[in-house]
């Protein structure tokens, strides 16, 4: 048992903190929240390039440094302290490396990887998977990829696509198999589409923070190569649960509202003497205490998490208990912050006056969207009820 | 970062589990609760005689000199298997009362026969919490010409000592200044009275009439007492938060085995997947608790104060345990209920667990006033 990093460690963090210091003295991007996949900034992903921090935990021979998850955890909390624009390698890094090196044929794998890991051009990802009509059910995929000599023919729709405009290409979930008596999860496959494709059509969808994150995308006739086929044909289904550990295991999920906390505290902190002494702030005192045991907790959930993915064990159980926990603290975050801070936090950035330095608010209303994405809460309870605790299905 | 037990600690810990499970089954556990001892004088021997008493403490008393982490996962066992035993109020909280602040020759007096289970002692502690202006206190009187110190007053909810030998007062003097000291329990004015609790296990009140406690039985006075007693409480609560997240633990290992069993509609009840959500709310919030609760021991063991870590402890645990007890009430349905169903037995040790050394609100305003606000 121990719960210090080694000195290595340490040093990374430093480092990583030094450079975000610097970057945010130097104005190269604004502190606001949400901005870890929200704000694409090709130079500050190439800036972490030439550092080894993309792909940190990718083994040396597709790039990488060859560490551990719990080295990259550290080097993403130090990023997101500060909200670092990761947006631009952040799919790709997180989830679509990690399978093509798993599932990817050669090509693909020199194709994609070194464009990632250097953060060059054409190397952000978007996921195609939801759909109208297939969320939690993700099996249910209607979206089709028929096979027709070298190439497959896509037709469909996909939903809720985060960050598919800014995107150079999908990674796609489709039905390749028709045969009606093979279960659903059998009959779907993954492939990389370009977004650009002939046929690919992107719209806004609007979210209720007012935000244009995330949009529909229709497929007619897209024709792509047989080679964009990743992994075997009706594998798909498979391929995404082996991955998606990776996907909820994450720190962002602690962490997208942490300029939240800071302004919370500064808020507090230029309260009045005479408030200070109030009973109110008796209450100040405890909600705030609570909100620093559960960072603490959710915190501790994700080294737990990264520590087992480093000993090579598969922590499907621990993901989803740590983004149930994280998630949900980031809501009582937001909501607590808007409480304490009252009326005010109303106010939205882009007011004509008053407008603030971080949209409480905005944070407030993202808020639902976290318990769905990536495993809703409930879809996560049934994990941990009967993969974690052996429950009956 | 490391979050398993060395080896060495996982053979002791399966030393722990194999002697819990061999010596103290659910029905003996329950027949030494109704006891008159309270305790089960074979057991404590045998855990003497394992050394588990001695566990953290020098050698020249007899002690083993571990790690502290030990002692927790001890603690987190003993929470799994609710064996009632002086442990904790003999050489935790008197144990380590005696050798932070004792000097070498009340250590050499006392702890060996602390360690080798000869001797039991007890605290008797103010509380955590207000209490009514009219609740009498343990408090020193003045001294007489001998220079014995006087007590008087009463201290509630003394575990064990109907069988202790020693009893450790954290009193006060006349300025509120903490004094701590020990006294032979058949003192004369001294007088024990049991008082039945919430868990079944006898706690006493300690009636002290111009006790007399000679000035070599003081441990400590003043800062010095103080300061003792914080890094008592911090340990013992720590060491309680063990107990905590082993008796968490077994109820939802209980808990999940019960809804696999029972069935209702024809199918078991886990099945439901109301019952699979109150299940995973209690896995989430066991695994928070595990770990910082592990947190604040390895901070104790590495030396460190771990005084906010354990207040965090303390008070997550403190919460989570309590409604996961609630939760495996509901989820049990009546046959929960009854005395006879071992699940009850941690609904009312989270309970009182929750209330030592402060509940949740209290630990909450420790770690508000450390991190500034
Ligand atoms: C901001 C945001 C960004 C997103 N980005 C992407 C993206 O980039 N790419 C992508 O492919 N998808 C994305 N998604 C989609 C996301 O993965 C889905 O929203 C999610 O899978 C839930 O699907 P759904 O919205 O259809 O809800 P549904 O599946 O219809 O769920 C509705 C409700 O029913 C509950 N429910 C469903 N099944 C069960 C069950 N078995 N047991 C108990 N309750 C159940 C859910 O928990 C939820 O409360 C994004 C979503 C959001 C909100």
């Amino acid at each position: 048992m121990d719960f210090e990093f080694t000195e290595e460690q340490n040093e990374l963090r430093r480092q990583v903190r030094e450079f975000v210091e610097s970057e945010v003295a130097a104005g190269t991007f604004e502190v606001t929240s949400k901005a870890i996949v929200a704000e694409v900034s090709k130079s500050f992903s190439r800036k972490m390039a030439q550092r080894g921090w993309i792909g940190i935990n990718w083994p040396k021979e597709y790039g990488g440094q060859g560490k551990g998850q719990v080295d990259k955890m550290i080097m993403l909390e130090e990023m997101y302290r500060y909200q670092a624009p990761t947006g631009y390698h952040f799919m790709a890094e997180r989830q679509i490396g990690p399978a093509l090196m798993k599932f990817g044929t050669e090509e693909q794998k020199k194709e994609f990887l070194p464009r990632i890991v250097k953060a060059e051009d054409g190397a952000m990802f978007c996921l195609l998977f939801s759909e109208p009509d297939a969320g939690s059910d993700l099996a249910a995929v209607a979206t089709t990829a028929g096979k027709e000599g070298d190439f497959y023919i896509v037709n469909g729709q996909k939903v809720w696509t985060s960050e598919g405009h800014l995107s150079d290409y999908g990674w796609l979930l489709a039905k390749t198999s028709f045969d009606e008596s093979i279960p659903k999860h059998q009959t779907c496959s993954e492939f990389i589409i370009d977004m650009k494709a002939p046929g690919v059509t992107i719209r806004p969808l609007i979210n209720i923070a007012g935000e244009h994150s995330f949009n529909e995308v229709f497929f007619d006739n897209v024709k792509i190569p047989a080679t964009s086929l990743v992994g075997k044909e009706g594998d798909g289904f498979k391929q995404i649960m082996a991955q998606v550990d990776y996907e909820r295991s994450g720190i962002e999920r602690l962490l997208q509202n942490y300029p939240v906390y800071t302004a919370l505290r500064k808020y507090i902190a230029e309260m009045t003497p005479e408030d200070r002494h109030s009973d109110y702030y008796g209450w100040i005192k405890d909600v705030m205490a609570q909100l620093e045991i559960e960072f603490n907790v959710g915190r501790l959930m994700c080294y737990n998490t990264a520590w087992i993915i480093d000993q090579g064990k598969k922590p499907t159980s621990q993901a989803a208990i740590s983004k149930a926990f994280c998630t949900r603290y980031e809501q009582k975050l937001n909501d607590t912050a808007m409480k304490i801070m009252g009326p005010s936090s109303t106010i939205r950035k882009g007011s004509e006056t008053l407008s603030p330095a971080i949209d409480v608010a905005a944070c407030y209303l993202w808020g639902p969207s976290y318990t769905l994405q990536g495993g809703s809460m409930e879809v996560l309870k049934n994990i941990i009820a009967q993969r974690g605790l052996g429950l009956p299905r | 970062m490391d979050f398993e037990l060395t080896p060495e600690q996982n053979m002791l810990k399966k030393s722990f589990q194999e002697f819990l499970a061999k010596e103290c089954p659910f029905d003996v556990v329950r027949e030494i609760r109704k006891s008159d001892m309270g305790y089960s004088p074979k057991i404590w021997k045998k855990m003497a005689d394992l050394g588990w008493l001695g566990l953290v403490f020098e050698e020249k008393y007899g002690g083993s000199e571990g790690a502290f982490l030990d002692l927790f996962v001890l603690f987190e066992e003993l929470g799994k298997a609710q064996l009632p035993s002086p442990l904790f109020a003999s050489p935790v909280m008197a144990g380590f009362l005696i050798s932070e602040a004792g000097s070498d020759a009340q250590k050499e007096a006392y702890l060996p026969r602390l360690i080798d289970g000869k001797k039991i002692f007890t605290v008797a502690l103010p509380d955590e919490t207000p209490v009514p202006a009219g609740r009498k206190t343990v408090i020193s009187t003045g001294r007489n010409p001998d220079g014995d110190y006087i007590l008087n007053g009463e201290a509630l909810l003394v575990p064990h000592a109907d069988v202790a030998d020693m009893i450790l007062f954290c009193a006060e003097d006349q300025n509120r200044s903490p004094i701590l000291c020990l006294a032979d329990s058949k003192s004369s004015g001294l007088r024990v009275s049991a008082l039945r609790t919430i868990t079944e296990e006898r706690k006493f009140v300690v009636a002290c009439a111009n006790v007399r406690v000679s000035g070599k039985n003081v441990i400590a006075e003043a800062d010095n007492a103080k300061a003792a007693l914080e890094r008592m409480k911090t340990k013992a609560m720590v060491l309680k938060c063990g107990e905590m997240i082993g008796g968490f633990k077994q109820v939802l290992d209980m808990t999940v085995n019960y809804a696999s069993q029972r069935k209702q509609f024809g199918v078991p009840i886990g099945k439901f997947q109301a019952i699979q959500h109150f299940c995973a709310e209690m896995a989430i919030d066991l695994q928070g608790a595990q770990l910082i609760a592990y947190q604040a021991a390895s901070a104790i063991s590495s030396g460190a104060s771990g005084e906010v870590e354990a207040a965090m402890a303390k008070a997550w645990c403190s919460d989570t345990y309590v409604n996961a007890t609630r939760i495996s009430q509901q989820i049990h349905g009546g046959i929960g209920f009854t005395d006879e169903f071992a699940v009850g037995l941690y609904f009312k040790h989270a309970k009182e667990s929750e209330l030592m050394f402060g509940h949740s609100k209290i630990k909450r305003q420790h770690i508000a006033n450390a991190i500034g606000l």
